[in-house]
């Protein structure tokens, strides 16, 4: 577990949960979200939680969530009233004229997106203030509405800047989140700036421009294109472009996610002990492949239960002495509640389909990428850190549930 | 009968190689937490308020509702969780509660 040298120990990191344990909470949790009105969400994060965290090894001592389900009820309730008038104003809104329409929505979703910042924030002290390592608790200090409102002038900067500023602004925002970290009583550090973001971002920023630029370009000039009513479809060798395109972004896209969070996270550090993060970006690329090849046959999947389906039906009607048209066909799925309910259920099915899969592939397989390639300098300098008491504030974690914000 | 763990007080983060054995002369009944090596007399729990926390397949994690929060013992291995779960029975039923 344990690697012991001379100069200073290093504590590995593991995983040891699998994609079978996590695939039996996910289906529990969905086949109880129907009957429950979607109310056992808060068990299954719970559950999902408590399956990261204590499969996550840290020299040797699995982490521990402490958190109950009903505290995410109850902080999803306390959302909910905050929410209320919010969606109220947006309903009396939608009965005026259109002018004062576009405003009021411009205006509820700046609110929103200033209160997504906050429900970030405060979600992420829910998570830390309910997870345990050796004994002692984590904790999230620092004001959520400072970090709401960092994160919202930086959005508007962001924008103004057409993304140029985003090195600063991830870097801003990570050592606002870091430096207000807490493990019992001794803060987190983290000496990464704006330079460690900006290698990588801006080198993928202009490698996107080049070849999207210069796909159009080439489509442009050189006529590869055919007019299909009055959009504009790519000829061959445009197609293969565009194809080289999405592979490039996809394959960017994971280098700079690994390379920029490998690179600040590793300038993470607690007193003495020092964190080492080193993710390759391939794996990371093929989690994604793996994922559109699986949603793919998903969609396959999806699509010949529906055909039989309606074959089913249409073979049905076709015993029952109806006409075997498509109107006849159509007439079957009006006017029933069962129908109704059929609809409902397949939506379900499908949506919780796609959440699974994206679970068990995208969530998990990064989950386990950050931790098998994390490790620990020094980890013994830990040992004399003192608890600190539990922070049982709710609210925070109910406003990221009502925004759907945050992760894991 | 014995069994060996690893021991947190939920004071300091310092994790201890631990024997545990049952003090049956004690009132309460008693489950004292020794030093691995040194036999040393780490801590002393009322073994009544003993209770199982959720924990990975291959791991029982202890806590006590008379020690702080965060003090836990861990065990690892197929015949310490036997002999662990055969001194502590009321760990069968002491499961803390999902809601």
């Amino acid at each position: 577990m344990a690697e012991a040298s001379e100069a200073a120990r290093v504590g590995r990191v593991e995983f040891t949960g699998s994609r079978h344990e996590l695939f039996l909470i996910l289906i529990r949790g969905y086949a109880l979200m129907l009957p429950t009105i979607g109310l056992y969400r808060f068990w299954q994060a719970t559950w999902k939680r408590r399956f990261y965290w204590q499969n996550t090894v840290i020299d040797g001592e699995p982490l521990e969530y402490t958190g109950t389900a009903t505290q995410l009820l109850a902080g999803f309730f306390f959302a909910l009233a905050f929410f209320l008038p919010i969606y109220i104003a947006l309903f009396v809104l939608s009965m005026q004229e259109s002018s004062l329409i576009v405003l009021g929505y411009l205006g509820v979703g700046l609110i929103i997106w200033f209160l997504m910042g906050y429900a970030i924030y405060r979600a992420r002290d829910f998570r830390l203030s309910r997870t345990l390592w050796r004994g002692i608790r984590f904790d999230q200090r620092g004001s959520a509405w400072a970090f709401a409102l960092r994160r919202f002038v930086w959005s508007i900067l962001f924008v103004l800047s057409v993304g140029l500023i985003y090195p600063w602004m991830a870097s801003s925002l990570w050592k606002y989140r870091w430096r207000n970290t807490w493990f019992g009583d001794r803060k987190l550090e983290i000496a990464g700036n704006w330079r460690i973001f900006a290698g990588p971002y801006f080198a993928v920023y202009g490698l996107n421009i080049l070849t999207i630029g210069g796909t159009i370009l080439w489509m442009t000039s050189t006529g590869d294109y055919r007019h299909a009513g009055t959009s504009l479809l790519p000829g061959p060798i445009s197609i293969l472009a565009w194809i080289g395109c999405v592979i490039i972004l996809a394959l960017s896209c994971c280098w700079y996610r690994t390379r920029s969070a490998s690179r600040m996270l590793s300038t993470v550090s607690l007193g003495e002990a020092k964190l080492s993060v080193d993710i390759g970006a391939g794996p990371l690329f093929w989690q994604y492949v793996a994922y559109v090849v699986c949603l793919a046959m998903l969609l396959v999947l999806l699509l010949v239960t529906f055909g039989a389906v309606l074959g089913s039906v249409y073979a049905v009607a076709v015993a029952a002495g109806k006409a075997p048209g498509a109107v006849a066909l159509l007439s079957l799925f009006q006017s029933s509640t069962l129908n109704v309910v059929l609809l409902i259920a397949a939506y379900l099915v499908v949506l919780g389909a796609f959440g699974m899969l994206a679970e068990l592939i995208l969530s998990y397989g990064w989950w386990r990428l950050l931790a098998r390639s994390a490790s620990i300098a020094n980890p013994d300098s830990l040992n004399s850190i003192r608890s600190a008491p539990e922070d049982r504030s709710l609210i925070g974690q109910g406003l990221a549930d009502a925004l759907n914000v945050g992760a894991y | 009968m014995q069994f060996a763990a690893r021991y947190q007080d939920g004071l300091v983060a310092e994790v201890r190689a631990a024997e545990c054995v049952l003090d049956l002369a004690a009132d309460p009944v008693a489950l004292v937490i020794l030093d691995a090596a040194s036999r040393e007399v780490l801590d002393r729990w009322d073994a009544s308020a003993a209770y199982l926390l959720h924990s990975r397949m291959i791991e029982l994690r202890i806590a006590n509702r008379k020690k702080p929060a965060g003090a836990r013992l861990g065990v690892t291995g197929v015949a310490d969780t036997r002999s662990a779960l055969g001194l502590l029975p009321m760990l069968h039923t002491g499961q803390r509660k999902d809601l």
